[in-house]
């Protein structure tokens, strides 16, 4: 079993049966798109932490408080 | 060279992971179906991995003016993450937001939307404002996200949208299209000689495609459609 296949499954969620299009591949391949998709993830983990920081800027004062109540649950 | 089908599943994934297809080139050896399977896992990966924060976001929402809200989401969060917040919305909210967003702004949403989560709000909002945007990504010549709304979209409105499309275009719209059902309502709404006018401009790899795509049109209506395209290699 590629060790590469395990850890893209992993990242994917998904049994490793699930993506069998990518056992046809090399431990390089694989772990190029295992990198792609990891890159995707952690960029739109960063858009999100930035983007609800940004959100709270626009929300009236008097609801900033529980706005920011309700989005700090989401962090981490 | 790969298989057409899976260079189209090719450039969808790429479009899903924000890549270049060149990225992602050595997989158009795959069959297109096994593509399309890895594409559906890796875009719920994507999805299920920030779907708590987006709901937290859509519940903000939900105590925000309309007008805070839009702004928000133009501002503060952009299109992809906009897109994200929608796909957990309850559809009368959203599409109420949607009134609330600028013509602009919905453009870039609609390329970011997963269409199999939004048809509900797709189809709550205003008639004209989903022809806007149709006619705007038209302008644009972004026919991989027309195509991904065939299937949601009234076809009525993509007729209309498809109406305007040059050969070219039309051509890329139908390869593009997922749902082969959806594409055949849309086919028979066309005129004929639309459809012929996109086949003639296919090469002969797309030409197979496009016929493939056409199987769902009326048998009548396919066969005189194919009687009439002059493809001087062909015949």
């Amino acid at each position: 079993m590629s060790t590469a296949l395990e850890r893209l499954a992993h990242r994917l969620r998904v049994p490793v049966d699930e993506v069998p299009v990518l056992s046809r591949y090399d431990e390089e391949r694989i772990l190029a798109f295992e990198q792609i998709v990891h890159r995707a993830m952690d960029e739109e983990e960063a858009a999100f932490t930035r983007g609800l920081e940004d959100a709270l800027e626009f929300v009236p004062r008097l609801l900033r408080p529980v706005a920011k109540k309700m989005l700090g649950g989401g962090r981490g | 060279m790969a298989d057409l089908r899976s260079r189209i599943e090719v450039a969808k994934l790429a479009r899903e992971l924000d890549v270049a297809e060149s990225e992602l080139s050595y997989l158009a050896d795959a069959s297109a179906s096994d593509l399309r399977e890895l594409r559906r896992v890796t875009g719920a990966a994507l999805f299920g991995r920030h779907e708590a924060r987006a709901k937290l976001l859509a519940s903000a929402n939900g105590i925000l003016p309309m007008a805070v809200a839009a702004k928000i989401s133009e501002r503060a969060l952009g299109a992809a993450l906009s897109a994200r917040v929608a796909g957990v919305m309850e559809p009368e909210a959203a599409a109420r937001l949607a009134g609330h967003l600028s013509p602009g702004f919905l453009v870039d949403l609609a390329a970011r939307l997963d269409p199999t989560r939004v048809g509900p709000i797709v189809a709550q909002l205003p008639e004209d404002t989903v022809l806007d945007v149709a006619r705007r990504l038209l302008a644009a010549k972004d026919m991989v996200t027309l195509a991904r709304f065939v299937a949601v979209v009234d076809p009525a409105i993509v007729a209309q949208v498809a109406e305007r499309a040059d050969s070219t275009e039309l051509l890329q719209m139908v390869l593009y299209t997922e749902d082969g059902a959806a594409l055949g309502v849309l086919a028979q709404r066309l005129p004929e000689a639309a459809l012929v006018g996109m086949l003639e401009v296919a090469d002969d790899e797309e030409y197979d495609v496009a016929v493939e795509r056409l199987g769902y049109l009326e048998p009548e209506t396919r066969d005189g459609v194919l009687a009439q395209v002059k493809r001087s290699d062909r015949f």
